[in-house]
């Protein structure tokens, strides 16, 4: 080996390791920093418009943006590893399906101890009366109930009158709805329909067949014969070669390209959706089961405080007060999440629909109960996923699924 | 300073331990202590939260072992070994053994850093890039295979072909680091041997077989035990990127199980059971490595 | 000669597409990273966008802390590289030349850390980090990589083997100290084998993913190599495939320049690594 190279290449390396630049830290005088953990991408989100209203205010208080992921359960994870760690976030957008476990299991702050009941009673009078106890967790209120939404239907409007469609129709059931994407799908040779695969739309279904994921006592019975109805109806449309599976980061981009005709989401996804689709998009209430009452789901997160240091605490009252204030919400409505409050906000175009649905009446997200119950969750998806994918029958699927739901909810 | 404190002084600065010292502290430290340790984790539940150990016993191995998604990360792991371990020593054997043929010498280590390349990239990066061709409707690959005439593939979410696209991928990062390997193990072949066959009139695939292999056995060894370390390890970075493990768990291997166990859910004391365990298959193919390099691989 | 003039050309052309099929992924990612956004999600095949633009780049930037995570891994891989050398080289030394009670039960316990799957450290090792307020630190990444040396030490103990003895003797007379003897006379006639450990030392440490995947927590605090898992993760408009293709070709550059840097010393620390 020629030493000589070999050194001088080495000091060059050497150099170029041995310059650990010091960046300077970003100066926040003297405020009160206030770490906001959530899983909204994207600089132009308006969690980020909310976040830097608040700040330009000047209350002395700086809310720091993070996100850490784009689902519940990964963000949980992560804020449970730096909770152990000690170094846990001052508040999260936690998952309503979440809220048992993250009272149990990641210490979400009680409101009445760290606000006070007096100014606890003043932040939830801000919302409706039908929204206030979604917030308590066991008659706990641990979460500014700020982000509702419900499972709406994304219309590509070109593909749907470029195959001859009613520009104004509204199928009110799947039944109604699986042959209109027959004949998109045949006409346009797009891809017609494409659900979301996870836990939440599959509850829908299970809801509008008349079964429940979760009975009221905390059990699982998502394997009733009513729960295989409505999951045999989930999965049809893959069946008859309507939809092809994908992951939602994936069926999002893919819809935005104009790939896919018809896509089942959540109605908060709207303001990303929107942002790129180059075609008219129409958003219409989620269709039911022929036959049956409609039962849709409720979904979304709340502010939960986790920090137990005072200064923090009160911050974060700061921002929830700024948050629930017209003002505050009239950016947070962008993200396509419902008004919940008391604030009179005109509908913002593209919601009609999704506010019309709330009206109607919805049920809470499934709650996953226990210490597990995040596990609980993973494992659910997990069988859900198994179904869509044909590797299991309906029933079975769904019977295996309870009896490991089972084994965590007792564990 | 006094004579006597001086000898003192260089007896302490010249002590071998002083030397040897901080490389055994970290050995003990940041290995053997954890490694021991974790044996002793795997007998209890341990809350990462509450910092609270309940004995257990020999729960945990008896969950683990009977878990349907250890016994898919067995299989799984089995799978990418039986995939990766012949592609990735096979296919740069023949490479090395050509490409030493290549008479011009310039061209050929242009073709040794084209074939390298990919493998100085991290596990991460590749599958990043493997992510972009993979994507179901703008990705290179659909384009390509809808041109044509062929139809999308789901190359990440399709639970029969997630863990192939995962094999593609780290077959596309590893195998160069093979071909160095061979290459630098034929450079080292005396020419005179291989002369003296040629003059024989040995073809030249005999003379690769009978006599370039056996005397390159020893980097042959070498190569299947780095390509085992990167099989049960750094694959993880590129399941992890382009699959997490999934659809339903179909390209988890060992290693992603026990992140599974003891990162995203936190069951301390399970995941120790499954890394001891993890720990226990290492051990016991690493041994029938050098039972089988015993007898088969010849070093001179 | 068996080989004639026709084989030469097959197999020259066989090279040619299996270069062709290695690098095209490369390509491609090259490509995406200089393409404006209009053209990155045109079907096409064609290997260079037209208007090539840094735009990618400053997206980004924008996007996520890229900067940061790129300095986070310089500091991670040449702190590690650093360290692990530190410890090594006067331990080598120790192990090669000077003879002490312990010396080879010693030894055995550092190489022995080879044989050791670091699967089987990292949850206390992680418990330990997590409880000394190190979670989401550099230093809680960097410290306990260094504890795995072995084969460092195992190959530059090799290195100092080599050296004739007479050369200590020499020194020994001149009244040179053991530390003025590794550091003035042993050292210099071993470069190659130490530019060859660093070499491999800060390629293992720039690539590594699962251990800082569970240190690190912050934004901020990231290495590119899991800002990169954060980046491909959390961009759901679609629309960032230009950004992530530029980032990529940031956290691949500075290991190819390395590697083409270094070759040589990479070569020699693969053959002899594997071949003793």
């Amino acid at each position: 080996m020629s030493r000589a190279v070999s050194r001088r290449h080495f000091t060059l390396a050497a150099a170029a390791l041995a310059a650990p630049v010091v960046l300077p830290r970003e100066s926040l005088g003297n405020d009160v920093k206030v770490d906001l953990v959530h899983l909204f991408s994207g600089a132009e989100h308006p969690i980020q418009k909310v976040i830097k209203a608040f700040n330009d205010k000047g209350t002395g208080v700086t809310v720091v943006s993070r996100q850490d992921g784009t689902t519940y359960e990964t963000i949980t994870q992560k804020a449970m590893a730096s909770i152990a760690a000690g170094r846990g976030p001052a508040m999260m957008t936690t998952g309503w399906k979440l809220g048992d476990f993250a009272r149990k299991t990641l210490g979400a702050q009680d409101f009445r101890q760290i606000f006070g009941p007096d100014r606890t009673q003043a932040l939830l009078a801000k919302f409706r009366p039908q929204v206030r106890p979604l917030a308590a967790i066991g008659g706990v209120p641990i979460g500014l109930p700020w982000s509702m939404s419900t499972p709406v239907l994304y219309i590509n409007q070109s593909l749907w009158t470029e195959a001859g469609l009613d520009p104004a129709a509204t199928p009110k059931t799947v039944e109604e709805l699986y042959p209109m994407v027959r004949q998109l799908q045949d006409k346009t040779g797009k891809q017609g329909l494409c659900y979301e695969v996870n836990e939440w739309l599959p509850q829908a279904f299970i809801q509008n067949a008349g079964g429940d994921v979760i009975d009221g006592d905390g059990r699982p019975v998502m394997d009733s014969a009513a729960a295989v109805k409505g999951i045999e109806a989930f999965v049809q449309p893959r069946r008859d070669n309507l939809w092809r599976v994908m992951t939602i980061p994936e069926m999002v981009a893919a819809y935005q390209a104009g790939a896919i005709g018809v896509m089942a989401s959540s109605s908060a996804r709207q303001s990303v959706v929107r942002q790129a689709a180059k075609f008219d998009l129409r958003l219409i209430q989620m269709p039911g089961l022929a036959g049956l009452p409609r039962r849709m789901n409720s979904g979304g997160n709340f502010l939960a405080v986790y920090s137990k240091v005072k200064e923090q605490q009160d911050g974060a009252y700061k921002f929830m007060e700024f948050v629930t204030s017209k003002e505050g919400f009239e950016i947070w409505l962008e993200t396509g999440y419902l008004n919940v409050t008391t604030n009179d906000i005109p509908v913002r175009p593209g919601s009609e629909a999704a506010q019309a649905q709330m009206e109607g009446g919805l049920t809470s997200e499934t709650i996953w109960p226990g210490a597990r119950g995040l596990e609980a969750l993973t494992v659910h998806i997990d069988w859900i996923t198994k179904i869509v994918n044909g590797a299991v029958s309906v029933p079975d699927g769904l019977r295996s699924d309870r009896a490991a739901i089972d084994k965590l909810i007792a564990a | 300073m006094t004579t006597a404190w001086r000898g003192a002084w260089r007896r302490l600065a010249g002590s071998p331990w002083l030397f040897a010292g901080p490389a055994v502290a970290a050995a003990i430290l940041f290995v053997w202590l954890p490694m021991a340790s974790t044996l002793g984790l795997s007998f209890f539940d341990w809350s990462l939260l509450r910092q609270e150990a309940t004995w257990r016993g020999l729960d945990h191995y008896r969950g683990t072992l009977a878990n349907p998604d250890f016994h898919l990360a067995l299989v799984n792991t089995g799978v990418y070994l039986a995939a990766l371990l012949p592609l990735q020593v096979g296919i740069p054997l023949v490479l090395a053994f050509a490409l030493v043929r290549v008479k011009a010498k310039a061209t050929g280590r242009l073709y040794r850093t084209a074939l390298f390349a990919p493998s100085v990239l991290s596990f991460p990066v590749a599958a990043v890039v493997w992510l972009w061709l993979f994507n179901p409707t703008v990705g290179f690959l659909n384009t390509l295979g809808g041109a044509v005439g062929l139809p999308p593939q789901r190359w990440l979410t399709d639970p029969d072909i997630a863990i192939w696209s995962v094999i593609i991928v780290a077959f596309w990062k590893s195998f160069g680091l093979n071909l160095l390997i061979f290459l630098a193990a034929l450079a080292n072949v005396p020419t005179d041997v291989t002369e003296a066959a040629r003059i024989d009139g040995a073809s030249p695939l005999r003379q690769a077989i009978d006599i370039e292999l056996p005397l390159i056995s020893p980097a042959l060894f070498f190569a299947v035990v780095t390509t085992i370390i990167v099989v049960l390890d750094e694959i993880v970075g590129a399941v992890d990127v382009l699959t997490e493990g999934g659809p339903y768990r179909t390209s988890s291997n060992l290693l992603y199980f026990l992140y599974e166990r003891g990162f995203r859910h936190f069951q301390f004391g399970e995941a120790a059971a499954v890394a001891v365990l993890i720990a226990a298959i290492v051990a016991g193919v690493t041994w029938a490595q050098f039972r089988f390099g015993e007898r088969h691989v010849h070093y001179d | 000669m068996r080989f004639r003039h026709g084989s030469q050309i097959v197999l020259h052309i066989a090279f040619i597409v299996a270069c062709l099929a290695t690098l095209f992924p490369l390509v491609w990612m090259l490509r995406t990273a200089f393409a404006p956004p209009h053209d990155v999600f045109r079907a096409t095949m064609s290997l260079w966008p037209e208007n090539a633009t840094l735009a990618n780049f400053t997206a980004a930037f924008r996007l996520h802390p890229v900067g940061t995570w790129f300095v986070n891994s310089v500091v991670v891989a040449g702190a590690i590289t650093f360290g692990k050398l530190a410890v090594s080289v006067p331990a080598a030394f120790a192990f090669a030349v000077m003879s002490f009670r312990g010396r080879d039960a010693v030894f055995a316990l550092v190489v022995g850390t080879m044989t050791v799957p670091y699967v089987i450290t990292l949850l206390p090792t992680y418990v330990a980090v997590a409880s000394i307020g190190l979670y989401d630190t550099l230093t809680g990444v960097v410290v306990p990589a260094i504890g795995h040396c072995g084969f460092v030490v195992f190959f530059l103990r090799q290195a100092f083997k080599a050296l004739p003895r007479e050369l200590f003797e020499a020194a020994r007379i001149d009244g040179a100290g053991p530390w003025r003897q590794m550091l003035t006379i042993a050292l210099p006639n071993i470069w190659g084998a130490v530019a060859a450990m660093a070499v491999l030392s800060f390629l293992g440490a720039w690539n590594l993913y699962l251990w800082p995947h569970l240190i690190l927590d912050s934004t901020e605090h990231k290495t590119l190599s899991i800002g990169l898992k954060l980046f491909a993760t959390t961009g759901e408009q679609g629309g960032d495939w230009g950004p992530l293709m530029a980032t990529a070709l940031l956290a691949a550059l500075p290991v190819v320049l390395l590697y083409l840097m270094a070759q040589r010393q990479l070569v020699s620390a693969f053959a002899t690594s594997g071949i003793r």
